[in-house]
């Protein structure tokens, strides 16, 4: 596996050895997000619960349906994360670092819900702030980039991120991802168009998008939310018959 | 107790995989159903990482989140679904919701140990071997301490301890660090069938071939088979009637001389079945079998290469005693086999039931062990056969359901013929002197009428049915054996097993 030399750097001198090798240093970190991987286990199993009289009620068409395709963060996500994050905090005493971060982020463990519609996703996300098992167990917050002002807006993407933190051990958090197909379908283009390349090499955006494939990638989730908007326009009008 | 739910798809993995090869993996699937269970499978995560420490070299461990089990290997492909082994988290946890380590501990090691079957199987009127066969780890190192000290060994144990499925265990884990021959004297009756059934262990067991004379080995060769080996020892009859002496002292000869560091050992079982067999022939003496331990004894002294394994009962000693035999045992360094110790058989308990699909809990197997008393092996596999079938049919059994599979099943009449044995030694008492029987028969009456009884009362009890009291000291011994008796510890006379007590309270009396 290629890697970005400043992640290659960070295994060899941060990692404590033996595992400081591009072979060895997943076993490290997944060595302390293993409590994140249980956590996922249940919460999986109890949203499916949440959603299960959704899915009954909705059984004539698609409702919803969960995505456990990347429940733990990769290793070399992680470490990239734990970079990236120091290069923007610079060293302000609240960085991410190999002891801190299986506490500090908050997105480790996550699992996406992917709604038929887009007031699906605003259902989904009432049923799980309200499970009444979910709120004893966490503290749960939100962000929600599905109505963004423009100017708020980083990225395309348009989702509800619910950030669960386990009540019973602050630092162990959840996050669940809610959105809609078509914002899950213009994720995963731009995962692999966009957010990969610019993860390698974070500085050459001018040089590695010269076409401006990512403001036209930008653009097409725009118009996939106005997509989402006029598909639920369109539902809303059919109940009502 | 009740029958596990495998239809479950989703869960927790947690894997234990090899460092210097990750294709080599196992791994336990816990299906989850909602976030209550959360911290107890951080529980059994965090127990199942500390049973690995002592692998910790060795072994990685790691956890996956599971949506479909189907889907499992498409998914995780690096792990190997071959060797995934469902549970469910009750099947770990105390009534206080812990992590129970010896089970957790007693399951990695069958994984790490890769027995053939993770889960030892019930054994009932057979020997446990292979991966049936479980523990005894402390006895084995005994053993092969005393033989490669160059000692000869006298294995005691009351019947139905499992002496035999050690010793045919050893004869094959041993193999590797000495030759080892496993001999059979059951069914003989003479010192001609002793040398007999000695050259048929040799037989069966190829690394002593090479110490047959050469037309033997050329026969031996020629097949292999259980006919091959029968005209073998038809063909030799003759030869070991003539002088039985001369011709298995010609192989041991041949073993002692063989130029190799290991030493050549014989398992010789059941010892007291030939003995007991040759002084019942209505031709034969106690001659023949004292010759047969006076020459016995001269070629320990003679090949010094060779060392013997005897087992028999406990009783042996005390057994030739009765008869007037001078067995010349002193050489051997006598070892006992014990019984399962209670963690031995708590885990023994619950790898079973785990292998029969059935969650058992601690206090479920505690309850087991009061019920049945000490955990010979026979009547231990005989109780799990029983609730297990109990369990499959009614797919959940409650405290006072288990008791009534001890009466009713284990206990009632439906399971005499597992007992038999047991009735079938005092039929043969009478050989040891005129109503002797039947003054076993008053003791065992009496021991099992009562919590206790002083040995002194039961001299009286023995006199009053036998008309004297010369055998009652020996007859003890031997009933020790057989009827698993024991004086404790104010020397007052108890049955050492409450379900043959209770066995006997019900249909001895």
């Amino acid at each position: 596996m290629a890697f970005n030399p400043e992640i290659s750097d960070y295994i060899k001198n941060k990692i404590p050895p033996p595992d400081n090798t591009i072979k060895k240093f997943g076993n490290f970190i997944s060595s302390k997000i293993q409590e994140h991987g249980t956590l996922c286990t249940t919460v999986l199993a109890e949203v499916e619960k949440i959603l299960s009289p959704f899915k009954t009620q909705h059984q004539n068409r698609f409702f919803c349906r969960i995505d456990t395709d990347h429940k733990l963060k990769s290793p070399v996500g992680i470490i990239e994360k734990i970079i990236r994050g120091n290069r923007e905090l610079g060293n302000k005493g609240d960085e991410f670092t190999l002891e801190n971060f299986n506490t500090r982020m908050t997105d480790l463990a996550r699992f996406r819900i992917v709604c038929n519609f887009l007031s699906d996703v605003f259902l989904v996300q009432k049923a799980i702030k309200n499970s009444n098992e979910l709120k004893s167990a966490f503290k749960i917050k939100e962000k929600i980039s599905i109505e963004q002002r423009p100017a708020q807006r980083k990225s395309g993407e348009r989702s509800v991120k619910l950030i669960l933190e386990y009540k019973n051990k602050p630092g162990l958090f959840l996050e669940i991802q809610i959105m809609t197909q078509l914002a899950e379908a213009w994720d995963k283009k731009d995962h692999y168009l966009i957010y990969e390349i610019r993860r390698m090499s974070p500085d050459k955006d001018e040089e590695n998008f010269s076409d401006f494939s990512d403001a036209k990638m930008f653009a097409m989730a725009e118009l996939l939310y106005i997509a989402d908007n006029y598909f639920d326009d369109l539902k809303k009008q059919r109940e009502k018959k | 107790m009740k029958l596990r739910d495998e239809k479950q798809k989703k869960g927790h993995l947690l894997t234990i995989i090899s460092k210097k090869d990750r294709t080599d993996n196992f791994s336990f699937f816990f299906p989850v159903e909602g976030l209550s269970q959360f911290d107890t499978l951080l529980k059994i995560s965090k127990g199942f990482e500390d049973c690995l420490a002592s692998f910790k070299n060795d072994y990685d461990y790691s956890g996956y989140s599971i949506s479909d089990f189907g889907k499992a290997g498409e998914v995780f492909p690096e792990i190997d679904i071959h060797r995934i082994l469902i549970f469910e988290q009750a099947e770990f946890l105390s009534a206080a919701s812990t992590f129970i380590p010896e089970f957790g501990q007693a399951l990695v090691n069958r994984c790490i140990k890769k027995n053939r079957q993770i889960f030892p199987g019930i054994v009932t009127g057979a020997m446990a071997s292979g991966s049936n066969f479980y523990d005894r780890n402390k006895d084995m190192s005994t053993i092969k301490k005393h033989l490669l000290e160059g000692k000869n060994i006298l294995l005691r144990a009351p019947r139905r301890y499992g002496k035999t499925s050690l010793l045919t265990h050893i004869t094959k884990t041993f193999s590797h660090s000495m030759d080892i021959c496993f001999v059979d004297l059951e069914g003989g009756d003479s010192s001609e069938e002793f040398v007999e059934l000695i050259l048929k262990g040799i037989l069966l067991n190829k690394n002593f071939h090479q110490y047959l004379p050469g037309h033997i080995l050329k026969a031996a060769k020629a097949s292999g088979s259980d006919r091959g080996r029968l005209d073998i020892l038809r063909s030799e009859r003759k030869a070991i009637r003539k002088d039985w002496k001369t011709y298995i002292e010609f192989i041991f000869h041949c073993i002692d001389k063989a130029e190799k560091d290991t030493p050549s050992v014989f398992i010789l079982d059941e010892v007291s079945f030939l003995i007991e067999d040759m002084l019942e022939r209505k031709d034969n003496e106690k001659n023949e079998v004292e010759e047969l331990f006076q020459w016995f004894s001269k070629i320990r002294g003679k090949y010094k290469n060779i060392q013997f394994i005897l087992s028999g009962s406990e009783h042996l000693p005390t057994f030739l005693n009765v008869f007037g035999i001078e067995g010349q045992l002193d050489d051997f360094q006598e070892t006992s086999l014990n019984l399962f110790s209670k963690k031995i058989a708590t885990q023994f308990i619950f790898l079973v039931f785990a292998g029969h699909k059935t969650i058992v809990s601690q206090k479920e197997i505690e309850s087991i062990l009061k019920l049945m008393g000490k955990p010979i092996p026979y009547f231990l596999q005989l109780f799990l056969d029983a609730l297990l079938t109990a369990c499959r049919e009614k797919t959940a059994l409650n405290p006072e359901q288990i008791k009534e599979v001890y009466y009713n099943d284990l206990l009632g009449s439906g399971s005499k013929r597992y007992f038999e044995s047991i009735e079938k030694q005092l039929e043969r008492y009478n050989r040891y002197g005129k109503r002797c029987r039947a003054g076993a028969k008053a003791i065992l009456d009496k021991l099992a009428q009562a919590d206790f009884v002083p040995i002194e009362e039961l001299e009286i009890i023995w006199e009053e049915t036998t008309g004297g009291s010369e055998q009652f000291t020996r007859m003890m011994e031997i009933m020790k054996d057989d009827f698993y008796i024991k004086p404790n510890r104010k020397n007052n006379i108890i049955f050492d097993s409450k379900l043959i007590k209770e066995w006997w309270f019900r249909h001895g009396l």
